[in-house]
Parts: C-alpha cells; structure tokens; sequence
C-alpha cells in the first residue's frame, strides 16, 4: 500500500491508473482532512439537549432528535430548516432515523419514554406520527437493516429487542438479553444500550449494555414460531483482562465496512474486535474477578494485567486495538468510524471534546472542543468527510475540513470533567431536568432506594417550577432574574 | 445565456481496455474482439492480417469482455458486463453480418458496497455459470441450462471483503474459484471455493495457500492437463495447485497483462508497466509440473491486455500508448529483441491536457494533446481534415483541367501532366533528373482546352476536345487517328477507360438523358460519376452547381438508384476526381471547400482538406513523388503526398517521457511542457521533472530547465502582465517531500524565451502546490492548495520584476481547476464542486459570490457564457451551474444552480474554449460556441451551446431515434446517459447526445421517413439539419 499523497494521486487518477473511485476513497480520507477539520456552523433551534443526529441516505439532510423531543430535519449545508416536528414522544428522543429508500419521508425515532414511533412526512407537508412499541424503560438505540426502507431493529433498558417492518407496522419482539447463567441471580436481564447490524452481513446484529460483553446474533436463527431459542448469542466479544469485570459496561457499539465489530465501555477505552477475536457463543469462565478500583482499570491498558489472566488466550488470538483518552462515564455515547472506509475512530468525550483516533494504529489525532459539557453523538457522513456532533448544549455542530492550519493535538488530553456546581444549574430548567436525567443514563442500575426517592421529589419540585415559569415568561426560554426569584421565594 | 448543450464525440475512444480471442463470426473464422471502453471491435485474423468487421457503441462503460462457448455450440458467444450492472450475451449472425442479443439483465443490487478494486466478471471453463464479483463480500452467479439459456441470478456470501482477483478453475468436476484476496492486516492469501449450484452457498474448495508476494494481484488459470492456477506478483511468479507448488523470484515489476500462448496452458505472455514482455514457461514432465522459468521477449507499448492470436503473431492492447499488432520471432534482432512490431493503432489516451491552436493559420483549431504515460508519453497533433505535403509547385493561372498519363501501358507510373487551360493545354513531365518541366506531346492539340485525357490500352493516349476525339502513341507521341464531331456540335462532358472500347457520351443542351432517371431538378450543370466503388458497394455520385452533391447506391445489374442522400460541400460548382490511397478508392471533390469522399465501415464519410479553393485535382503517382496528387488552387499547381485519410488527422511526436502540462506562445512560436521521465532502472525518488521548451512546428527540444528534485510541474501557461509589452511562461511546480501528504511547498517560475531559450525571470515561493494558473487582469491568478491568490507583476528599483502577493480566497478543500472571465473566477474544487468567486478591484479583494452545494468531485471546469459554468466530475458526468444574480435572498443569489445533467461516460481531464473546424461565417453552425474536452480514454469531444429552439427539436429528433436506434445488447440509451454517481441516479438534462442524433445520417431510407413522419419534417429537411451538426466537430 503506497501512502496517500494528494499529488501523486492527481497524477495517478489523470491517466488512469487510479480509478476515480479509489482516489476518492483514498483523498477522501487524507489524515491531513481530518487535521484540517473545522467547525462549519451551529445548528441552532432545539431547546434541549440533542441526543440522536444522523444523516440521511444521501448526505444532504440531517435529521435531530432532543430532550425537547422535537425532530428537525436541517439543510445542513447551509444551515436552513427544512422541517421541523414534534415527535409525539413523552421524554427525550435518544435517535432519529430516516430510513433509505424512502425519499426522505419515513423517521423512525426511539426515546426516554420507551416508545418506538413511526413519522410519515405527507405530500401537504403535514407529519403524521404514531407509535409502533414501546420498551419497559428507556429505549437508547435503533439500528436500520442495511439499504431496507421497511427493517429496523431497537433494544432498551428492558433488555428487550424488537424487529419491526413497517409495511405491516408489526414490532416483533426477538428476545430479551440475559446475562451468562453465573449471575442470572442478581441481574435478571441485561439494559442494553447500543445495537449494531453487520454493513456487510445484514442477518448479524450486535447488542451490549450493562455487562461486558457484547452478543453478537444471526435473525437466521429466529424461528418465527415463537420459539424461546433465539435468545441465543452466536457469539461473545470483550477484551480478555476484562472478562468478569463486573463494573464496566458498554455504551456503544459500531460495525466497519471490514465487519469489524467497535466496542465503547463506560468508565474504560473503546476497544476493536476483528471477527477471529470472538469468544465463541459460550464465553470463557472468568480467571478472577478484578475489583472495584483496579489499577489497570484506571490507567488503561495494562500488559501485566493481561499476560496474568489470559496467557492462554494471547496464544491463540491477537488482543483488540485500544483507543483511548477520552472519557466515558458521564452518560451513554455513541462510538462510529469515520472516513470512507472507516479509517479513523471517533467518540465523544466527557471533557467536552471529539476525540478521534487512527483505526488501525489506535493513534489519537485529533482532539476538538465540540461541547460545554459533555460530547454524546457524533455521526460520518455517508459520502464525505464532515461530522456532526452534539452533547449537553442544545445545537448541533457540524465539522468540514475548511481550516488553513492543520491542527496539533493539546497538551493536556487526559483532562478532567468540567466543574459543575449545583447552584450554577439552577438558572436552566432544561438543564436542571438533564441533571436529573444523568445519573439515570449510567449503565449500572441504581439499587439504593432512599436515592430514587430523592430524586423524585426534586423532578417534582423542577416540574412545579417549570410550569411557574412557564405561566409567567412564556416565551422566554432561557432564566432571568425573575425567575431565580421566583425559584427562591 | 445558453443552458442546453450538445454533447459530441469527434475522436472515438482508442485506449484498449479489453481483448480476446475466439470464434466468434463464424467456426472457422479467428476473431480479434477489442473493447474500447465503450466501444467495442470485431477484427477477423487474415493473412493479410486484422481485418476490422464491426465497430460499435456500448451504452455503458464495458467493465467485462469474454468469449464463451456454450455447450454444443459451433461457435463462441460473447459476454459483456458493465459498471452499471448491465449485462448481456451477444450473437453474430451470419447471414446479416450483425450482432443479435441472446441474454441481457441487470445485476445491481440495492445495497451493497461497491468494490474497490475493480468489477470482476468469469466465465466457468465449462460453460456452468458466470461468476460476477461486484459488491464487497458477494459473488454472483447466473447459472447456464442444459441448452446454454441463462437461469435466474444469486448471491453468496464471501467471507472476503478485499478482493484483488478470481479466476475459474479448470478441470474441476464441480465450478470452483480460486480467489485472491488481502486480509485486514494486508497479508495476501489465496483460497478456492466450489460453488454448490443446488444450495446456492459456497463449500470449501480443493486448496489454499497463504501468505504470497505482498504485491500478488493477479491469478491466471491454467488449462487442462496442467490446471491449477499462476499467481503473479511483484517479486514473484507461483505455480499453485492441490498437488504442486512451485516459485520462482522476478525482477520487480508490475504485470498488468497476460496472454495464453498454447492451448495445453504451458506458455504465457506478459506485459509489465514498463512496456516488457516476458515468456512464462510451465516446465513440465507428462503432467506433473516440475518449475517456472521465464524469459524476457522485448518492448512493446506498455500492455493493458494481451491476445495472441495465431503463428506467433499478438496483439497487444494499450491505455498508455499505441497498441500494437507484433510477431514473436524465433530469432533475436540486432538489440537483443524478439519482438517485432508489425502494426501501430492510435491511441490518443489518456489525455492529461491539451490546447488549441492554429499551427498553420487556416483558421482551423488543432489540438495538440498530452497523450499517453509514463515510457509511452508522447505529443499529438490533431486536426480536422487531411493535409497535404507539398513536394513542389509551379505558379500557374486559370487552370480549367488536370489529368495525369503513363509513358505506356505497362508503366506503373504516371510521366505526364496534362493541364487545361481555356484556350491552350500545356504538358508537364518528370525529365531523367525528376524534375518538373514543360514538355509536348506532339499527336496533342495543344492550342484548345482539352476536356478529357486518359490512358488507353496498347500503349495509346486519348485526348478529348470540344471537337474531337485524338487517339496518340504514348510512346512515339505521334496522332493515330481522330475522330471529329459533326458541324454545329461540340462535346461538353466525356469520360473514358483503358479498354479498347472508349465510351463517349455527348449530350445536347435541351435535353440531356442519363443513365437512370433520378430525381434530379432544376440544376444548371450537372457533372456526373458512376460506378464508383467503396467497399465493394457501388455508388452513384452527382456533383450539382450550386455545391451539393447527390449519392444513390447504385445496383449494377439492375441500374436502379435507391438511398438517395444530399450533401453540401460548398457553394461552387464542384469536380470529382477518384484517386487510390493505400488501395482504397477515395474520391476527391474539388470546390471551394475540397473534401475527400471515402468508405470506412461499410458508409460514406465526408472528410475535408486543409486547402482553400482547390479547382481541379488528379492523382499524380509519379517515381519521384509516389501516390502523389496533382492540385490545382489560385494561381498554383502542387504535387504533394496526402496524409491518411479521416475524419481527423493526427500527428504522433514520441517523447519517450510523459508530458503533464502543455502551453502554446504564438509570439516565440514554441509549446512549453512540463514533463517527467521514468527511470524504472534505479529504485525510489526515479522520476525527473521538466521544462521543456518545444519548437511549435518541428516539435523539437530547443532548451530545457530541470526542476528541483520532487518538484513536480503542475500548470503551465503564457500570460502578460500589466505594464510589461513581454509575453512569459509562467510555471506552477510543488515539492512533494516523502513525509508530507499535501505539499507544504511550491514555486511559481516566470520564464522569457530569449533566444531560443527558457530564462528564468522571477520565481516566487508558495506555501501549497500551485494546481492552477490563470492570466487575470493583467495579473497573475494561482490557485494554491487550499488558497486563490492574486499576484502583480511589480518593477523593483533595479529594473527587475517580481511577483508580489495582492490578496487571496480561501475555503476551499483543494482549489486544482480555476477559470476566469473579467472580474469573475471560476473554481472547481477536489471535493465540494464549483465556487464563483469575484474580484473587487477598489478593495484588492476576493470574495465568494456563489457556489455548488453538491460535493462534487471535480476534474475539469470551464466558463460557458457570463452565467452558465460547466464542470466534469469524478463519476464520469457533465453538469452546468448558473450564477443566480436575480435571486430574491442572499441565499438564493449564494447558490449556483444545477441546470443540466449528463452521463458522458468518460473521464474528462480538460476543457478548452475551441474549435476543431474552421468557422464558416456563411454557415448556421458557424456561430455556435464550442468546448473541446479531451478524456483519459484518448475521446476529443466538443460540447456546443445551442438555442432554444435548436435544442427543443433536437430533443424531439433524439427521442424518436432511441425509439428506432436500438443499443447493441439491449442496453437503454435513456439509462445511459442519466447522470449517474454514488449518491443518486437523475435523468439527463439540457443535454443531447450528439453521436445519437448524427447517427439518424446513417439510417436506411425506411427509417429515416419512420422518423420524419413522427417529426412531421422531411427526410431532407433532417438530414440537412443533423448535416449542420457534424460540421462542429
């Protein structure tokens, strides 16, 4: 493989010993495009914050979903609306898809409030929307069959996933994940929080949530007669050292155009598995559990920590490749390729940056402020190099390679969250009502009571609030004096 | 402001993508099938060698080409994929010597990922299926019936994402593959596979094999009774199958192209990317293979593909140069060569740049292209029409005859010219000292004009006068008989032959009778031609007074005229004079637009000569100056050589090196080239880069300025500046360093020729490569990398001029095509399409006006008119933008608008403002604005702006003839020429497909009055109209 140089490549492609495909391909994911990645615009108009961007087939609308649970679809290019809806969900909308195929009219949008709905955009203009299911808790993701205007699958914090086909609005429901049989006794069901299909082999899709594994399933299998057999995996990805770590679990979940499988923990570094890097459907019995606050847990990777526990396992098979420096702990993030043939790495950060990496190297590259806060979605276009992003502000940024320079990455990657003082917070309902919502977006299921309790009563004191608010300033979205007042009286 | 074009091809594509070999026309027939891209050729073997049979478009680019033959068939079939997923099977039938479509489908599927390596499409040795690898991790395959019919097509999953090659197997009791892939850590393997037809899956194949040569990216099966399969990579060549592995090491080298020589599969040709061809030898014993051993044979043009054909001869298909039809000969020439090469074909592609100019100031554009690469680069020279090489002239005025006579029978060439003037004949003959000198034949009346002259047999000359007929020894020159015409006659028009018999027609002025009654009106002078035999079709051809001239076919036994077709050829009366050229009967038809009449593909073509106002002309192939013609023009006679007669002429100037960039200054008369030469000899860092200096009628290197080492030359033009009465050569160059992706660094040189040299003037640093250069405003305009930067020519105080930075545009991805009209410039980008910017001179500034938000990839651009800009994108499309300055919002007036679509199907690298023929003021196109473009695949096309109404019925004309006209293989036009790239496939718009619509010129009769009825127009209301339009190109 020669490097890729963009002169040589001109030469190359004017003759013909290039085709124009490849040199597409190949400039298309220049390092030096992703060094030159620039903030084009805000998007701005969601009054809450944005959880779901996604781009449509062919890479000129980007669709929104947020905590507003309003769904706008942006002329990304030039920043116009070109139509903007309510999704008819109760919550947070947590993705927003527009299925291929379709001529950009069918959205199918998951949300806080469990419902998978359907959005038709009619002839007149007008949407009509409806709800196809809902999940026993929160239901964070939807993955589209490949190319399908009609198949797309969801998984909730029920541990359930869905099949649905819209030709017939039917939402089957699959299985509900379970955790290997050792710990059936203290948690009945896994809440999954990512699904993927393979680009390259639709019948698999993966699924991963509260434990570290993530499944990978065949729809093959599904016997359509209701068997309970498909509940199955046929297959089991985690790093070796972090087999029966039982504090870590998986946010998100991506499949490259290699069918490489990319696996994003909480509260660890995202991990790449090939597919020869798999458990096999029974995964191995854990050598010993690593407690709670691990050394090799806090420092990353750690070479001792695996020749200890799985010299048997390096023998045979090669170890993921390792991204890190960000991190994940704060809410649930989405992890995704970037480049045309997902050359690179990208995830958001808790520290309020993009952080994107070389797949094959596990290099960092690039490291850019996307966010106040905290950076959740971040999604390639289809065709070119440009990214959105968005986190806990309520736009959406969109990246292009325009800068002059290229960048260089800071000194200080490993840099802690932003401070978040209580008080701070009090002036923005919105942002008061994700503050509540944040810890109930971590992987591990809250088991203390008395906490639960709390929390509802400040949901209930913020509810009051809002409607004071609402009824004195309603326009206004944004706090004032008068509202602190109000807030304080 | 003009929004639709016409979109017309003047040199059909010439790089050879395809060839094979087989017996296709016929069981006993050996036939050459070449595919041109889009075009595809049927050449028969002869022993006069390839004889060409067909000629035809393909409505899509031909990504497959093979010859099969189902099972008891007498003859081979032919197999044809495309990049769009069409396929289809093609027939010869023989009776009608035409191709019939005997399968044809469409194998897309809606989602999938193409791959990258290119389409794969094989045909299992025996006949079972069709194997087609189009999308990453799918193989699929349209299975044959017992009666060869193709069944309906599936998929099966490949575990392989990254594909480099598979081939079929031979032997094998069920179809297997073998496939040779690179996995994620780009180790290349290869493996086989047998396709289980009933389950529709694959099952493990026989072998496999793992970790080859790095750079292994092309397998090649090996017949019965060896089988297996050669796997050929960059250091070695592998011999694999389930009971043999055999190696042997390479000199590096790419091979692009191979060639089985035996029909036992144990010798092979291949062509490496330097133009060698190398024997591979299987050695054997009974069928146990024992090794490889290979064997350099000589240079060739650097090979694309590889058919031999039959005794050692091959024909070697080329991208990068000419291809070639050689002999292998069992002995080695004086340089060490067994390769001789028998037959060059043109290939005009890939054309990286060219520019128009008028070389010999006919007022005719001539193109001169940057053709071919790396050892293969050369200069073409291309113009409309043909050329005459004067090898002498005489001044002589009013010329009103010109016949040409042998000193006997038995001489094979010509000694006399007879010239006719209106009152006296005048002979001129080649004395022994092969000059030209006035001479008598004494038997000649020479004190009249004369009307006809000929040769006649038993050594006798015939001399025809408006009174009589004079029979004369050719050799002692002496009267033999005469024939007077009766009192109150005189002849007007005669003709003759060799035979004893001469046949003289006179016609009386009342009333003249022809031959056949033809329906021919209202014409003052008639002056007719029969028999004339193109191709062995007989054609009647009837010059007219006003300089139109008929043509019928013309049945010999019968006499009767059909297919009558008009012409016009100028607007003076017009002589016919037919003529041999390389054993192919032309006709020459003098008037003041001189054309030679010829047949190519069983039809007549019109192709003009580069000479004004030729009156007369008669062959003249004379000892010393062989094949010659005779014209006679104002006040002149000439004897010269004519060039190869066609549509267009072109010039081959071999560089040996591959010219990038090319620029012609009229006021030095040189071309200036930024070039590079290869040295595949020494390893990395092997390339040199130039710029030469070219004389502009000899071509030769008259200086030359080496560039630093990895400074590539990118651009190159002639400008002037404001304040400075020079003209410059101004060069854009970058340093592409090893470690850098994009250049950081460049320079832009300011050459002068002085003395028939390249002086560097002024040379300026850039922070980029500088892509482009344009003249503006006096002004110096480059694009560099990311960056639009304007610089002035400024006079420091030592009398020395510099470049000096005025402002700059940036925003751009990479800026690489920029062209400018007034204050406006054109951008097109590497990514995100066209960009209008504007400068504003009282601010020193320039802004962004307008822009294309589709992320076009961009590979040419050019300014149509004020408001409508054209660009060629990486997908093989054309597209028009217009600027929007009415607009009702910022936004509006922000965005240039799409407003015309089109599948070229070819990789455009140049636009240029220009025109290949001469413009006529008295002529309807002769107004019409034109853009040549040049493409990788050696096309040079124009592209016209039409009006409104012009395009309207054009459209309407182009409409009817998809109807009637329809494409080889079943493949829709329609579908064709839909603009077409990985985004979204749209209809075409504002654009008509120019070959389509001449092509209603080749329609029979029946057909052409099919399609006037449907226009309500008449067929010679049509034909005059579509006549019009060939005269663009």
């Amino acid at each position: 493989m020669n490097k890729r140089k963009a002169l040589p490549d001109l030469c190359n492609r004017e003759v013909g010993h290039l085709s124009p495909r490849n040199f597409a391909l190949r400039l298309g994911s220049s390092e030096d495009l992703v060094l030159r990645l620039q903030l084009l615009r805000n998007l701005q108009k969601h009054r809450g914050c944005v959880n779901a961007v996604s781009f449509n087939a062919d890479g000129d609308i980007l669709v929104s979903g947020s905590d507003d649970c309003g769904i706008i679809l942006w002329d990304w290019e030039t920043g116009r609306i070109r139509l903007s809806f309510h999704s008819g969900h109760s919550n947070n909308v947590f993705q927003a898809k527009i299925m291929p195929h379709s001529d950009d009219r069918t959205i199918v949008t998951c949300a806080a409030d469990g419902q998978v709905r359907h959005a038709q955009l009619l002839e007149n203009g007008r949407v009509e929307t409806k709800c196809l299911a809902k999940h026993q808790g929160r239901a964070h993701k939807l993955a589209i069959e490949p190319g399908s205007p009609h198949i797309f699958y969801t998984c909730g914090e029920d541990g359930l996933v869905q099949r649905f086909d819209l030709r017939t609005g039917a939402a089957t429901e699959l299985f509900t994940c379970q955790p290997i049989k050792d710990r059936w006794s203290y948690m009945p069901v896994i809440h999954l929080n990512a699904i993927a299909i393979d680009p390259r082999n639709p019948n698999l899709f993966a699924v991963a949530g509260s434990d570290e594994y993530a499944r990978l399933y065949d729809i093959r299998k599904y016997k359509w007669d209701g068997s309970t057999d498909f509940g199955q995996p046929t297959n089991f990805f985690c790093p070796p050292h972090l087999i029966g770590d039982q504090q870590v679990g998986i946010t998100g979940l991506a499949f490259s155009e290699l069918r490489e499988l990319l696996v994003s923990y909480n509260d660890e570094l995202i991990y790449l598995f090939t597919q020869d890097m798999g458990l096999g459907p029974n995964p191995p019995d854990p050598v010993s559990p690593k407690s709670m606050n691990s050394d090799a847990s806090e420092i990353g990777f750690s070479h001792g920590s695996v020749s200890s526990q799985s010299k048997m396992d390096a023998d045979e098979k090669v170890t993921p490749q390792v991204f890190k420096g960000h991190r994940n702990c704060e809410t649930v993030k989405g992890v995704n390729f970037f480049g045309p043939k997902c050359e690179y790495v990208v995830s958001g950060s808790d520290c309020g940056r993009i952080f994107i990496w070389k797949k094959k190297s596990g290099q960092l590259i690039r490291v850019m402020e996307a966010d106040k806060y905290v950076v959740n979605c971040i999604e390639s276009h289809p065709h070119t190099m440009v990214l959105a992003s968005s986190g806990i502000e309520h736009d959406i940024k969109i990246w292009t390679p325009k800068a002059l320079e290229k960048a260089t990455l800071p000194k200080n990657i490993e840099q802690k969250p932003k401070a978040k003082g209580w008080m701070y917070r009090i002036a923005y309902p919105e942002d008061l009502m994700q503050l509540i919502s944040l810890p109930r977006r971590r992987v591990r299921t809250e088991s203390n009571g008395e906490n639960s309790s709390t929390d509802r009563d400040l949901l209930q004191l913020i509810l009051t609030f809002n409607a004071n608010s609402d009824s004195s300033n309603e326009d206004d979205d944004d706090g004032d004096t008068t509202s602190q007042d109000d807030l304080f009286s | 402001m003009t929004i639709w074009n016409y979109v017309v091809t003047a040199h059909k594509p010439t790089n050879v993508t395809h060839s094979c070999v087989g017996n296709f026309t016929s069981p006993q027939d050996l036939n050459l099938i070449i595919a041109k891209c889009t075009r595809i050729e049927i050449h028969l073997l002869s022993p006069q060698g390839l004889q060409p049979m067909l000629d035809v478009p393909i409505y899509g680019r031909i990504a497959t080409l093979e010859l099969f033959r189902p099972h008891g068939e007498a003859q081979d079939y032919l197999f044809i994929a495309t990049e769009r997923y069409k396929f289809c099977v093609l027939q010869w039938d023989s009776e009608t010597g035409e191709l019939v479509t005997r399968a044809m489908g469409d194998v897309s599927d809606r989602i999938g990922r193409p791959t990258d390596n290119g389409q794969i499409g094989i045909i299992d040795p025996d006949c079972r299926l069709i194997g087609l690898h189009l999308y990453d991790g799918l193989f699929k395959v349209i299975p044959f019936d017992n009666k060869g019919q193709l069944k309906e097509a599936f998929n099966i999953r490949l575990e392989e994402l990254q594909v480099l090659d598979i081939k079929f197997l031979y032997g094998c009791s069920k179809p297997t593959i073998v496939v040779l892939y690179q996995d994620n850590k780009d180790a290349r393997h290869v493996k086989t596979y047998e396709v289980a037809l009933k389950d529709k899956d694959f099952v493990e194949g026989p072998w496999s094999q793992n970790n080859l040569d790095n750079g292994a990216d092309l397998l090649i099966p090996v017949p019965p009774p060896l089988c297996g399969v050669l796997i050929i990579g960059e250091e070695t060549i592998v011999y694999c199958s389930a009971n043999a592995f055999k190696a042997i090491p390479i000199r590096p080298s790419i091979t692009k192209a191979y060639g089985r020589v035996d029909p036992d599969g144990s010798r092979y040709l291949l062509g490496d990317h330097t133009g060698l061809v190398s024997l591979l030898v299987i050695i054997h014993e009974k069928e146990k293979v024992t090794g490889l051993k290979i064997e350099p044979l000589g240079e060739t043009s650097i090979a694309s593909t590889i058919s031999y054909l039959d005794n050692a001869f091959v024909y070697v298909g080329s991208s990068y140069g000419d291809s070639q039809l050689i002999k292998l000969n069992l002995q080695p020439d004086a340089k060490g060569s067994y390769v001789e090469v028998l037959e060059r074909y043109v290939n005009l592609g890939p054309i990286v740049d060219f520019c128009v100019v008028d070389l010999e100031r006919q007022g005719q554009g001539q193109v001169v292209t940057c053709s071919g690469a790396y050892k293969d680069g050369s200069l073409r020279v291309v113009r409309n029409g043909i050329g005459i090489n004067e090898q002498a002239s005489v001044e002589l005025q009013g010329i009103k005859g010109m016949w040409s006579l042998r000193s006997s029978t038995d001489d094979p060439f010509d000694t006399f010219l007879v010239v006719s003037f209106i009152s006296e004949t005048r002979i001129l003959a080649m004395n022994l000292e092969d000059e030209l000198e006035e001479t008598e034949i004494e038997g000649f009346c020479s004190q009249v004009q004369t009307l006809f002259c000929h040769d006649a047999v038993h050594n006798q000359l015939v001399q025809v006068t408006s009174s009589s007929v004079r029979l004369v020894s050719s050799t002692t020159r002496d009267l033999r008989n005469e024939w007077h015409a009766p009192s109150g006659y005189s002849v007007n028009v005669a003709t003759a032959n060799a035979t004893q018999t001469i046949s003289v027609r006179i016609f009386s002025l009342p009333g003249s009778e022809s031959h056949h009654k033809g329906t021919i009106r209202n014409n003052r002078r008639e002056i007719i031609l029969s028999s004339c035999a193109f191709e062995g079709i007989s054609y009647l051809l009837c010059a007219l007074g006003d300089g139109h001239l008929l043509n019928f076919m013309l049945n010999t036994s019968t006499g009767e005229l059909t297919d009558r077709k008009k012409v016009s050829l100028g607007t003076q009366p017009i002589t016919l004079r037919t003529f041999s050229s390389k054993n192919t009967t032309h006709v020459f038809a003098a008037s003041d637009r001189p054309t030679v009449i010829y047949s190519s593909n069983k039809k007549l073509l019109y192709s003009n000569v580069n000479l004004k106002e030729v009156s007369h002309m008669c062959p003249f192939n004379s000892a010393a100056f062989p094949d010659s013609l005779a014209i006679a023009k104002e006040g002149e006679l000439t004897i010269g050589t004519i060039d190869d007669i066609q549509k267009l002429h072109i010039r081959s100037i071999p560089l040996g090196e591959h010219a990038r960039r090319i620029c012609h200054q009229e006021q030095s008369r040189t071309f200036a080239i930024c070039s590079l030469k290869y040295n595949p000899a020494s390893g990395e860092d092997s390339e040199m880069h130039f710029v030469r200096l070219l004389d502009d009628q000899t071509f030769e290197f008259i200086s030359t300025y080496s560039l630093d080492t990895y400074e590539y030359g990118c651009f190159i033009i002639s400008c002037s500046f404001s304040d400075d009465n020079n003209v410059y050569y101004c060069v854009g160059t970058a340093y592409v360093l090893p470690e850098e992706m994009e250049p950081t660094k460049g320079r832009i040189l300011v050459f002068a020729v002085e003395d028939g040299k390249l002086q560097l003037i002024a040379e300026k640093e850039t922070k980029g490569a500088v892509y482009c250069l344009n003249a503006f405003n006096g002004k110096l305009l480059a694009a560099v990398g990311q960056k639009i930067q304007l610089y002035k020519w400024v006079l420091r105080d030592d009398g020395t001029h510099e470049l000096q930075s005025e402002c700059g545009h940036h925003g751009h991805i990479l800026a690489l095509y920029v062209q400018t009209r007034g204050d406006f410039i054109v951008v097109g980008d590497l990514m995100k399409s066209i960009s209008l910017l504007i400068y504003k001179h009282e601010e020193g500034a320039i802004e962004e006006r307008a822009r294309d938000y589709n992320a076009n990839w961009m590979s040419a651009v050019e300014i149509v008119d004020d408001d409508i800009y054209l660009g060629a994108e990486n997908s093989f499309n054309l597209f028009t933008v217009r600027k929007n300055s009415e607009g009702a919002t910022d936004e509006e007036r922000g965005r240039l608008e799409v407003v015309g679509e089109y599948h070229l199907g070819e990789f455009v690298n140049r636009f240029r403002h220009g025109s290949l023929v001469m413009r006529l003021p008295d002529s309807d196109v002769g107004q019409i604005p034109t853009v040549i473009f040049g493409t990788i695949n050696g096309v040079i096309g124009v592209i016209a702006s039409l009006p409104h109404e012009q395009y309207v019925f054009l459209e309407k004309l182009q409409s009817n003839l998809r109807k009637v006209i329809k494409g080889v293989g079943g493949l829709s036009h329609e579908q064709w020429r839909s603009f077409n790239n990985e985004k979204k496939t749209v209809e075409a718009r504002n654009f008509l497909d120019g070959d389509l619509i001449e092509s209603f010129l080749d329609l029979n009769r029946s057909k052409m009055d099919e399609i006037s009825k449907a226009l309500d127009v008449s067929v010679e209301e049509l034909c005059k109209r579509v006549e019009e339009l060939t005269r663009l190109h």
